[in-house]
């Protein structure tokens, strides 16, 4: 896997520190970006990339944990490796519960944080990856009429086009026109691919007969 | 008869007189015979190379005391491991011309392959007929077919391979031999021989070589090195980047720093860091060659003359066999163990046993005046001494407290130098290697370790072992020392702590370091205090106010948990502790040293939330 296209965002108060794992981030061909407080890196437009985001726990104004809690509220899902001088039990175990992917102690071998940046990235590409994919079913799902868009939800509820035809009081020749018109659509080429693009956006069958 | 004894006495001096100032008696000839000789000896390196000077040591020490003759040396470095070209060759040629030309030189005794070479070519013409001995290593040295009649040359070699049997005997499980050189022509030399004379042992151990590196890298290279690995230290007169060395403090850098044990198979590098080896003495090769200039000189000859065997030794150092956990019983019968420590027990042990029978009487007598101290009855029994040592005792206290607090300050410099130098590690280990980034990651790590050194340096302010004494102190000079102390902490656990002092206070009469142990004790039981509350405003304030004419009242008010009302008096008595890791001395040590100043200490609940301890402390002018 191709890594060096990703970012590391290093945010820190302690001017030593950022610069030690900027250089350490860099001696191994990744991109890193360095923060002086979890203020400025909130403040800053992410870019469209993969990447991980190590922090520092104890920090002024806003610690490790707030950024965590803030990163969460304006919605960026980028994965997170805190770093602690003596990491507390209590304060590992709530950054664990947020989502945090790692915790380690300074000082650490530049293998351990390495390792977790590495980890970190790979989720990051797996989680852009699924994103784009349900972004691309959301846009195929826009381009379906309304009434495609329920005969869509009885489809995926695996209920033959008699019963839908019966259900929307229909004839089966209609039901089979907009069923191949919504594979169409969805780029799909069967009902299994069709319940499985459906499944990643998580659309509710309709398996109640009367609507 | 007396005056025929008289006659007998003229007659013997008259003699005696004659045949002695006779020319061309036996006596004169004896005198020819014991002119002084001169001997040139010329050696390879500049000066100051241990090595070659514990050889002319050596060479000097036999030809000084055993001659029949008076020898006079004169010696010339030809440092041509530093000017190999050939300018500087026909330049150091015309010195010894213009130096030597002139003078009967009675033999010329040349060390190294380089000035061999050089004897072998110009020796004729510079020193004319007179007996010239060559010594060199294997592998060097000139063609023997040029040799002229009046020169021998004898050649030597090393005999790594001992050194490489002894090392595979010492430690069986060793997998890899890490031979380090440097990239000088004697360093590449060393290399090929030791490459040659190692090559039976490559069945036991993967032979690598760390060779042509230059310093920096060979230092990082050695910290690093795999389990079950050594290093033969061969030599290093110049690294990858040009500078040259003396290779003896390379090597001293090398062991220190190195994470597996350093041989060597010179005597020269004993004590600076190997654990041992075969060791070739140099001053013993120095006596070797002397021996051959005295014979030569002696005989005129120069059949028959032989190298003896080369004296190698087998020797270790006691404190590197320690530090390698190296068993002394696996080391062979014929080993020299030198700098063999001598424990403190086998030497005095009846000085130890007094020394450890006072402290535990002191300690006892510490703790006695602790817990005398807690009863407040102090004041009828209480001599100086006590109270000296009592004072001593909370400083120590103290010290840990600080220390303690200061353990983040330290991890966050060294967190940071050990990453700069993976970081640095990685560049220089990159293909091409990245020397300027590695370089700018050797500078954060002299940044790093200055500021190690800052916060020791105020650790060691604050904790300066001097005399308690009271003196007149200005309130704000102290609150600042230890605001400073403590403020990373306090900004960490994002407290705000405000320091409010009355405008145009008196000097306190007091001891600093123990005033600051109080408010640092206070401030911290203060943030401890905070951290036990969830939400809320988190703030200290240390504040600083007349509370008579003549004395000054200091207060440290939190926001945290707060006491009981029934633990308010508690609080003070030694070994009480609401902290779970707390010893529980802090503040009963406080008051007392509040007490000894003649102040006195207390606690009074805040209205709205937490606590605030308070301490009176009498002003200058009082006491003066």
């Amino acid at each position: 896997m191709n890594i060096s296209a990703a970012v590391v965002f290093i945010v820190d108060d302690d001017p030593l520190i950022r610069d030690a794992l900027d250089q350490l981030v860099r001696s191994v061909g990744l991109t890193a970006e360095t923060f002086s407080s979890a203020r400025a890196f909130l403040d800053t437009e992410l870019p469209d990339q993969p990447g991980c985001l190590v922090s520092d726990i104890r920090m002024p104004e806003l610690s490790g944990l707030d950024l965590q809690d803030e990163l969460i509220k304006k919605g960026v899902s980028i994965p997170i490796i805190f770093m602690t001088g003596h990491g507390t039990v209590p304060m590992s175990v709530r950054a664990m519960k947020a989502g945090a992917l790692d915790f380690i102690e300074k000082p650490f071998e530049d293998q351990e944080l390495l390792d977790a940046i590495n980890r970190a990235i790979k989720q990051s590409r797996m989680v852009r990856t699924e994103q784009a994919e349900i972004d691309a079913i959301e846009q195929r799902l826009n381009l379906l009429t309304l009434r495609e868009h329920e005969i869509l939800t009885f489809i995926i509820a695996g209920k033959l086009n008699k019963q839908i035809a019966y259900d929307l009081g229909m004839s089966e020749n209609t039901v089979k026109t907009h069923r191949a018109r919504i594979m169409r659509k969805m780029s799909v080429n069967s009902l299994a691919e069709l319940v499985r693009s459906t499944e990643k956006i998580a659309l509710q069958p309709q398996y109640d007969s009367t609507s | 008869m007396k005056r025929f004894e008289f006659i007998k006495i003229c007659l013997i001096l008259g003699v005696i007189t004659v045949t002695t100032l006779w020319p061309g008696t036996d006596i004169l000839a004896q005198d020819t015979s014991s002119a002084p000789k001169r001997v040139l000896a010329i050696f390879l390196f500049k000066q100051g190379i241990p090595w070659q000077t514990h050889v002319e040591q050596g060479l000097r020490k036999i030809l000084a005391t055993e001659s029949v003759f008076p020898i006079h040396l004169d010696v010339e470095y030809a440092d041509q491991t530093r000017f190999p070209e050939e300018e500087y060759r026909s330049k150091i040629i015309d010195l010894y011309r213009y130096k030597y030309g002139k003078q009967n030189i009675d033999l010329v005794l040349v060390m190294g392959g380089e000035p061999a070479e050089l004897v072998t070519k110009y020796g004729e013409e510079v020193f004319g007929e007179v007996p010239v001995v060559l010594i060199s290593t294997q592998h060097e040295g000139g063609s023997p077919s040029l040799l002229k009649s009046n020169m021998v040359s004898m050649t030597w070699g090393f005999e790594f391979i001992k050194t490489g049997v002894l090392i595979q005997d010492l430690l069986p499980k060793t997998k890899d031999l890490f031979v380090v050189s440097g990239a000088s022509p004697t360093d590449l030399k060393l290399k090929k021989m030791a490459t040659e004379d190692l090559g039976e042992l490559e069945s036991q151990f993967a032979i690598h070589h760390l060779a042509e590196l230059s310093l920096e890298a060979l230092l990082l290279k050695v910290t690093q090195l795999p389990e079950n690995s050594a290093i033969l230290f061969l030599s290093m007169f110049r690294d990858r980047n040009g500078k040259t060395f003396v290779p003896r403090d390379v090597m001293a850098e090398v062991s220190a720093v190195a994470n597996v044990p350093t041989f060597a198979t010179l005597n020269t590098y004993m004590g600076y860091g190997i654990v041992g080896g075969s060791l070739l003495s140099a001053d013993t090769l120095g006596e070797q060659y002397a021996g051959i200039v005295k014979q030569v000189l002696t005989t005129e000859s120069l059949k028959d003359i032989e190298l003896p065997e080369i004296p190698y030794q087998i020797t270790f150092d006691w404190r590197q066999l320690k530090r390698w956990s190296i068993n002394e019983n696996r080391l062979p019968a014929d080993s020299i163990i030198l700098y063999r420590e001598k424990t403190i027990w086998s030497e005095h042990k009846r000085e130890v046993i007094s020394v450890i029978v006072i402290i535990s009487l002191l300690s006892f007598a510490l703790f006695a005046s602790i817990l005398q101290y807690r009863r407040r009855s102090l004041a009828e029994g209480k001599t100086q001494k006590l109270l000296d040592e009592r004072a001593h005792l909370s400083r120590v206290l103290a010290m840990g407290e600080i220390a303690a607090s200061l353990a983040h300050e330290l991890n966050q410099p060294l967190s940071a130098i050990r990453s700069y130098a993976q970081a640095a590690q990685r560049f220089l280990e990159k293909v091409p290697a990245q020397p300027d980034e590695a370089n700018r990651a050797l500078t954060g790590i002299i940044a790093g370790n200055r500021r190690a050194e800052e916060v020791i340096k105020r650790v060691r302010m604050a904790l300066k072992k001097e005399p308690f004494k009271r003196s007149c102190i200005e309130i704000r000079a102290i609150t600042e020392v230890v605001v400073n102390l403590i403020r990373q902490k306090v900004s960490e656990e994002r407290i705000s702590l405000r320091l409010n002092l009355a405008a145009g206070l008196p000097p306190l009469f007091c001891d600093r370091v123990q005033l600051q142990q109080v408010i640092f004790n206070l401030i911290r039981n203060s943030i401890e205090a905070i951290n036990m509350v969830e939400g809320g405003p988190r703030k200290i304030v240390v504040q600083a106010l007349m509370e008579t004419a003549t004395t000054v009242r200091i207060s440290v008010q939190d926001s945290g948990i707060g006491i009981d009302a029934d633990q308010v008096e508690l609080l003070f008595d030694a070994f009480y502790t609401t902290k779970p890791e707390g010893m529980g001395v802090g503040l009963s040590i406080c008051r007392s040293i509040i007490e000894d100043h003649g102040g006195r200490l207390w606690v009074t609940r805040n209205p709205d939330r937490g606590a605030t301890f308070s301490f009176t402390l009498p002003i200058c002018e009082d006491k003066t």
